[in-house]
């Protein structure tokens, strides 16, 4: 089921919110994650209930695992935090055979389903939606109980709930056990929750619908010409896709975070404004960090991190940055698009860096965004050749102009003022601008601080509230006229 | 320091309303079907939507479809287009992006800024994006039409090929610069100058109306009085459809062993668009009028005259059968004559739906034999066969009928 879409929109969305605020009413937790837990064992199912079974042995066995793991230790996890991390506890050997049995078990279902077929093509097989997710998810839990940061769960329910919390469970962000273990035992929606996350949720769908699909179109039909762009229409095209990935993956983002922060969730941003950022290390600071903190916490870190001197550190980031391609999609440009990050980073470490930042700050972002931009064409085309061509279409060849009447047709009034508003959507403007409005909308200090400001703050707020009302009305609208709503994460 | 508290008191009951007018209103936008369903039932209201639709079938309930998630998939589709109120609702969606942007909601047809609409298939044609008909192609069906004249004459039957223009060819102007510019083949000559060429070197009966149209105009408006095409229209307007179908029954009845009554056009305003003047309008299925002066029109005939026409000297009829393979154009220009009892009898392939007196209602076909034995029946009894050649059409002519036919020797039989 799509977020997106009418029958969630209309149909699971209502029930499941009047269903959980029946469930708070009671005030018991058990109440509020059945009733979570059944909603999303629908919302799974809708793609297939064995798909949604598969998903319940899996975590069966992750937490027979998990309490097998804990249970061969001496128990120091009682208050256990980040310090503990690396620490190890028990019978080490039998911790590691369980561990290494949970991650084989994971990845192997990961790779059963995502990357045989591209080792043995001829065989095929439908791909669970969101396994890559929730495989990293499951994945989170053991290395956590592992080092000790957290106990195990001794609720197998509950530890299903973590997996197959609706919100996220398809598309992230990538939900560390150990950041909504306590949330799980225990939680309460208050209305300033419940308005800030259906706020959120609001925010994204309206990203997703107006901005991340009138892109796609336009990305869509360059990718759909190549070799035959011109430089104009080549450079138009991953410009759309450039803004279509961060606006659709954000927008899915931003309608987790708010409907977790609606059941009483507080899952962790997942994205910071990349496209502002002044070298490709801060790229990856701000894009996806879910994934790339995951990678970092449970690969880069045990592999040694930057502690093995200059060439392992090196080593790890390739290590890395090809796991994270892989991650993405089982073809190859996925890892040339990872080794390409790969490289940038090493480069920027070996100096790059350090020229970067004593040249004009608009130069570092011009670069930054050409590198990132570059990179896109590997991760959107069908193929290794076809990037290719595509970057031929873009750095060789000289015709500018438009050439395709699919092109051409595209460049409405509509898609003009679409990519103007994903363009300042894409930089912190509007966030600036609303955090100034709830600024002045917080309650003063002390009553006779209470300035002037503070009423028209709550006005303010309220019309900014009415706008995204209003724009959200029309996304809805919108959307069921739509035939064009892909959401490009959910192939991952 | 009371007015201070008091103030503070105020902004906190503020925060307070504004979740819950947030929350209040996305439960109203979640509502928004049943709402406009309401409404519309308590207003005694509905909407229509016009054009092509989807329709989704849902999946046979069944185990397998379950465990993987194809049923569940129907019933996505299902869901989304039985949404109460969603003609309600795709209508407001429409009239955002047609007032907000001043674009056709519908992806297949142009709103020009001049407000004339065209479908955007027929100017890729025109303005030759879309490769134009190679001549030999073009060539090789006349050569089929030759041999299916041959086999008509010899049992006495006639044909004639109507040729029925597009709208981009009179709008030129209103097409905007940047469509125009995306000529893919600017060196070929377009659809409707390969056809005019070919058939120049053949001696079939060919009524043009593009030739029509232009001894029209070259009288001005006053001699016109009613326009070629509305702005909301894909074809030519009702008024001009009729005097084309006059003139139409007048060039057969110079060339025809079979007489036709001379007919007058009575023309009339109306605010109401007639069938087909506003038909692109209706496909943007927008809440805002049609916009465009609009007239009614009939063909009035000399009684006496059609008397004549219709009997022979025994009081037999004398009219002519019928059979016409065509579009939309011709199906509108000849439905006035059929109706006006110039045929005996007729059948009418429009497209993919069919005429006559088994299918009165319009039925639908994909293949020619699904029409048989029908078809070969109208076939031996027609005495008059007219082939509609569309300009955009001419690189499918006739859509199959003209192979059907030099392939079925036997219908003329």
């Amino acid at each position: 089921m799509v977020f997106s879409s009418a029958s969630f929109i209309f149909a699971f969305l209502p029930l499941t919110l009047v269903s959980y605020l029946a469930a708070e009413r009671s005030g018991s937790i058990r109440v509020k994650n059945a009733v979570l837990l059944v909603c999303s064992f629908i919302f799974y199912a809708w793609s297939g209930i064995k798909y949604a079974l598969l998903l319940c042995v899996s975590v069966a066995v992750n937490y027979c695992l998990g309490r097998m793991i804990a249970g061969s230790e001496k128990s120091p996890v009682q208050g256990a935090d980040t310090a503990g991390f690396h620490a190890h506890h028990g019978n080490g050997v039998q911790r590691k055979l369980l561990l290494t049995a949970g991650i084989l078990w994971n990845v192997g279902i990961l790779f059963y389903y995502k990357y045989l077929g591209l080792f043995v093509p001829s065989f095929h097989v439908l791909m669970p939606i969101g396994i890559s997710f929730f495989t990293f998810q499951i994945m989170s839990y053991l290395f956590d109980v592992y080092y000790g940061t957290v106990p195990a769960q001794r609720s197998y329910p509950r530890l299903l709930l973590y997996v197959m919390l609706f919100p996220q469970l398809i598309a992230g962000p990538i939900v560390r056990y150990h950041d909504v273990n306590d949330a799980i035992g225990g939680r309460h929606s208050d209305a300033d929750m419940v308005h800030d996350g259906l706020r959120r949720f609001m925010t994204g769908i309206i990203k997703k619908v107006f901005l991340a699909n009138e892109m796609g179109l336009m990305a869509d039909a360059a990718f759909g010409m190549v070799p035959a762009l011109s430089t104009t229409e080549a450079w138009l095209g991953i410009l759309c896709y450039t803004l279509q990935i961060y606006l659709d993956f954000s927008a899915y983002s931003d309608m987790a975070i708010g409907l977790g922060r609606v059941f009483g969730f507080h899952f962790l941003e997942n994205f910071n404004y990349p496209y502002i950022a002044g070298t490709m290390q801060e790229f990856w600071r701000r894009w996806h960090i879910s994934l790339s903190t995951w990678f970092r916490d449970y690969v880069y870190i045990p592999l040694g991190g930057s502690r093995r001197g200059t060439l392992r550190t090196y080593v790890n980031l390739i290590i890395v940055f090809l796991l994270t391609g892989f991650w993405h999609g089982a073809a190859w440009s996925f890892v040339l698009w990872g080794a390409y990050h790969g490289l940038f980073l090493i480069l920027e470490r070996l100096g790059l860096a350090r020229i970067l930042k004593k040249i004009p700050a608009p130069i570092r972002h011009i670069y930054t965004l050409l590198a990132v931009m570059t990179g896109w064409v590997f991760f959107r085309a069908e193929s290794i050749g076809d990037a290719v061509l595509y970057l031929k279409c873009m750095f060789v060849q000289r015709i500018f102009g438009l050439y395709h009447i699919e092109i051409a047709e595209l460049l409405t009034n509509e898609f003009m003022t679409m990519l103007i508003l994903s363009l300042i959507i894409s930089v912190p403007v509007v966030r600036i601008v609303l955090g100034k409005i709830d600024g002045m909308d917080q309650p003063a200090a002390n009553a006779g601080a209470a300035a002037s400001g503070s009423i028209s703050g709550s006005i303010l707020s309220i019309l900014a509230d009415l706008v995204v009302l209003g724009l959200f009305a029309l996304a809805v609208l919108y959307m069921l006229g739509a035939s064009f709503n892909p959401f490009i994460y959910f192939r991952f | 320091m009371n007015a201070c508290r008091g103030y503070a008191i105020l902004v906190s009951v503020m925060r307070t309303k504004r979740s819950y007018i947030l929350i209040l209103g996305f439960a109203a936008v979640l509502a928004m079907p049943l709402f406009f369903a309401c409404a519309n039932r308590l207003l005694g209201r509905s909407d229509e939507l016009h054009g092509v639709g989807y329709s989704a079938q849902t999946k046979e309930i069944s185990a397998e479809g379950i465990l993987d998630g194809s049923v569940q998939s129907s019933w996505d589709d299902w869901i989304s287009e039985h949404i109460p109120a969603r003609a309600t609702l795709l209508k407001l969606r429409n009239q955002g992006i047609f007032s907000v942007f001043n674009e056709s909601p519908n992806a297949g047809v142009l709103l020009c800024p001049d407000g004339q609409l065209i479908e955007r298939e027929y100017v890729y044609k025109y303005e030759k994006i879309y490769p134009p008909a190679a001549e030999e192609y073009v060539r090789d069906e006349c050569d089929k039409i030759a041999v299916i004249r041959d086999r008509l004459r010899a049992e006495g039957k006639e044909l004639y090929i109507f040729i029925t223009p597009t709208k981009p060819r009179y709008y030129e102007g209103s097409i905007p610069e940047q469509i125009r510019k995306m000529q893919a083949f600017p060196d070929r000559p377009g659809n409707y100058e390969v056809l005019t060429r070919v058939l120049g070197d053949y001696d079939f009966e060919v009524f043009d109306s593009v030739d029509h149209i232009r001894s029209l105009t070259e009288g001005g408006d006053e001699v016109m009085q009613f326009p070629m095409y509305q702005q909301t229209g894909t074809h030519w307007t009702w008024t001009l459809g009729l005097k084309t179908a006059l003139a139409f029954a007048d060039f057969m009845d110079e060339r025809s062993a079979w007489s036709f009554p001379q007919g007058q056009m009575i023309i009339g305003s109306t605010d109401t668009p007639v069938f087909p003047d506003a038909d692109l309008y209706d496909i943007l299925n927008i809440y805002t009028r049609p916009w465009g002066n609009y007239f009614n029109a009939d063909i009035v005939i000399n009684e006496i005259e059609a008397q004549d026409a219709a009997e022979d000297q025994t009081g037999v009829d004398s009219r002519p059968d019928m059979l016409v393979r065509g579009g939309s154009f011709l199906g509108q220009t000849i439905s006035p004559l059929i109706n006006h009892g110039y045929f005996r009898r007729s059948m009418y392939l429009e497209n993919t739906k069919v005429y006559s007196d088994n299918w009165p209602d319009g039925g639908t076909f994909s293949e020619y034999e699904e029409l048989e034995p029908a078809l070969s029946e109208q076939l031996k009894e027609t005495d008059i066969l007219i082939l509609e050649i569309n300009e955009a059409h001419v690189p499918t002519m006739s859509f199959g009928f003209i192979d059907y036919l030099y392939d079925h020797p036997g219908v003329f039989d």
